[in-house]
């Protein structure tokens, strides 16, 4: 159907529809936490990411995990701003860069490479208490895959990106620059059979947060 | 298609699984204990109720905004008068750009409008990939829950299944399952030419549509095959991502109990030209079907719906049906209300009949729609056009209870009659055209003295 024809037709249905009066408020008081990173602690927990706190950021390559032996792995750009040093550190300990194609900032993923990936590390754009959340806004040096595809998802946090709630989080992305935005709570999950909560469906069975103070 | 009535006879007399009865009591369960654990959800409550119908109350004007917003970040926006027009337009674009396989995220719109079996008419394989959805497309049946789309089934139905069409080894343990839907379906993530998604919701201001999952398939859907196509009832808009954190605030809470589900994914358009990963081409499907019917109706309100679940899982008749004796894609009570709506009150008058109005479903209801309001609108629509026999046999009674004589001696007609063909105290069939009402129970004999006459001589 035409565009204007549609919409016509739903701007002559609202003409005549019986809607009720609803006078609901606009805002409500901010969601806060006494402890806000305490929190984000306790809820990532609850929905079985493992969380590790880390003083130097040495020790952050510490918490790669070994079990899901060594292979390829996808890791975005610019993580040596958190951790200075960790792309040699993951190559020392065996992690072959499954993205390492072409040249930083210009990289496309070949999904038939990337699906040999089992360990993605990440950046977090902001996190959010309330939920144990992380959001991710993918881009250039981002891949979504980094966070999806994998077995075992590392996401590097500095304590400072941590705020209180979902409504907070939404003032601390750049929206424009990207197709994609992701909120993360937890490794994927389902319950679809008999309830029985069940990690690594689709996207990955361990989610490691790396807490940098 | 069988009646009601029948459907309803069937799921008895078959027995409806433990487990429907089971898994939606879990899920209402965690939505008392998500919504105890959140002392804000209240208030959340009342804004995205406030949200939603700020946005239906302008929605040509916000559907004109999201469609250039899609535009200007290189996507396309179509707008399908009904099911046809949705379906023709996927299947074109499938055609053109050489598809021969697409994966899907479970959608009801895509349910309501049967897609699937167009597409495959058309050659094209399509992949459920929904845990709970590939096994219903497995078995070759349809969705019993709106967000548990097998709740009818347990662990060993699936193994069965999966042993038989997937011929995998017999395992009845769900981890187990998992892996074997995992390896089968990464495969086809992988090779998909299309991705088909619905939409939770999508935000008016900057064209972007959010799907909100736990698996992760609905993130791999609209990233690993080439096309992306997203189809969305036209109601389904938030103004901006203001107020889409509050709707996806009371969304997961209200659906399974928990904060946020663990993916909530804001896809905004195709990719960027520097992003590594990401659709070439973004597609929105815009699908009216019944719903500018519905917005000029005395039921519009539904429209507020955010397909969350918690009134099925609230409701005493679901619990005891499960989802597939509705006959439609949308069971339950909003489906009572939405059924009626989009594909006409004539054929579907008998369920906004099936309700005890209990109030259940307004009371957990994220966004506060007043369903039991609009059952007894539809139902008084469907007794004034379409039933004149109880609009007439209602008329008698009315008039009879205006006059005192003439009703007291009805009434102890009626018991004599009553106590005649009672047996030991309970009457097990009336007959002419109340039978209905001892069809499936039995009725207490009339009492040997009428309330009035009770009342008259209550003080001697």
């Amino acid at each position: 159907m035409e565009r204007d024809q549609f919409l016509g037709r739903v701007k002559a249905a609202l003409r005549g529809a019986q809607l009720p009066d609803v006078e609901g408020p606009v805002d409500s008081p901010p969601v806060t936490f006494e402890d806000p990173v305490e929190r984000f602690v306790e809820m990532a927990t609850s929905v079985n990411a493992d969380v590790v706190r880390i003083r130097s950021t040495a020790d952050a390559v510490d918490h790669i995990p070994a079990s899901a032996g060594r292979g390829r792995s996808i890791a975005w750009d610019g993580l040596d701003d958190y951790v200075p040093g960790i792309y040699d550190s993951l190559a020392a300990a065996g992690w072959e860069r499954a993205d390492a194609t072409v040249g930083a900032g210009s990289w496309r993923v070949d999904h038939q490479r990337i699906g040999t990936a089992t360990l993605g590390v990440t950046a977090v754009d902001v996190a959010i208490a309330a939920t144990g959340s992380l959001v991710l806004a993918h881009g250039a040096g981002r891949p979504r895959s980094a966070s999806l595809t994998v077995e075992h998802h590392v996401a590097l946090l500095p304590v400072t990106r941590i705020v209180n709630s979902l409504e907070a989080a939404v003032a601390h992305v750049d929206w424009e620059g990207t197709s994609n935005v992701v909120a993360i709570t937890g490794p994927s999950r389902t319950g679809d059979i008999e309830s029985i909560l069940t990690l690594g469906v689709h996207g990955p069975r361990h989610l490691t947060i790396v807490l940098i103070d | 298609m069988t009646s009601f009535r029948d459907r309803v006879r069937d799921a008895f007399d078959e027995g409806v699984p433990v487990a429907i009865d089971r898994g939606a009591r879990g899920h209402y369960e965690k939505r008392v204990q998500a919504t105890a654990a959140f002392p804000q959800m209240e208030q959340m409550r009342d804004r995205a109720r406030r949200i939603r119908a700020d946005v239906i109350a302008h929605l040509d004007e916000h559907l004109a905004t999201f469609a250039a917003a899609v535009e200007a970040h290189g996507g396309t926006a179509f707008f399908a008068a009904d099911a046809a027009e949705a379906n023709e337009y996927i299947v074109g674009l499938a055609r053109t750009e050489g598809v021969s396989r697409a994966v899907k995220v479970k959608s009801m719109v895509t349910e309501e409008i049967e897609l699937n079996p167009v597409l495959e008419a058309a050659g094209i394989e399509v992949v459920e990939t929904d845990l709970g959805e590939f096994i219903v497309q497995l078995a070759g049946e349809k969705p019993s829950h709106i967000i548990a789309p097998v709740l009818h089934k347990d662990r060993y139905d699936v193994a069965e299944l999966f042993a038989e069409k997937l011929g995998v080894e017999y395992s009845d343990d769900p981890s187990q399952l998992n892996d074997i839907a995992r390896t089968h379906l990464r495969e086809k993530f992988l090779t998909a030419e299309m991705g088909i998604s619905g939409v939770n919701f999508a935000v008016a201001e900057d064209g972007s549509v959010v799907l909100v999952t736990n698996e992760g398939n609905g993130r791999l859907c609209t990233t690993a095959p080439r096309i992306h196509v997203a189809v969305m009832g036209m109601e389904r808009l938030v103004r901006d991502r203001h107020d889409l954190a509050v709707m996806l605030e009371v969304l997961a809470r209200s659906a399974t109990g928990q904060g946020l589900s663990a993916y909530s994914n804001v896809v905004s358009g195709p990719r960027r030209p520097a992003e590594p990963d990401g659709p070439d081409q973004f597609h929105v499907v815009i699908v009216d079907n019944g719903r500018s019917a519905t917005l000029g109706s005395a039921v519009a309100e539904i429209l507020y719906c955010i397909r969350c679940g918690a009134c099925l899982n609230a409701c005493p008749v679901y619990r005891h049906l499960g989802g597939h004796a509705y006959g439609s894609v949308y069971p339950g009570p909003i489906g009572k209300v939405i059924t009626p709506s989009l594909f006409g009150l004539e054929e579907w008058h008998e369920l906004p009949a099936a309700s005890s109005l209990c109030g259940a479903c307004k009371e957990v209801c994220p966004v506060r729609i007043d369903i039991p309001k609009l059952l007894v609108e539809l139902r008084r629509q469907s007794t004034d056009e379409m039933q004149p026999s109880i609009r007439r046999g209602l008329a008698v009674f009315a008039w009879l209870s205006t006059k005192p004589r003439l009703y007291r001696l009805a009434t102890r007609v009626a018991a004599l009659f009553g106590r005649m063909w009672s047996r030991d105290g309970w009457l097990r069939r009336i007959p002419f055209a109340l039978r209905g009402w001892t069809g499936e129970r039995d009725l207490p004999a009339p009492a040997k003295q009428t309330f009035s006459d009770w009342w008259r001589n209550r003080g001697t």
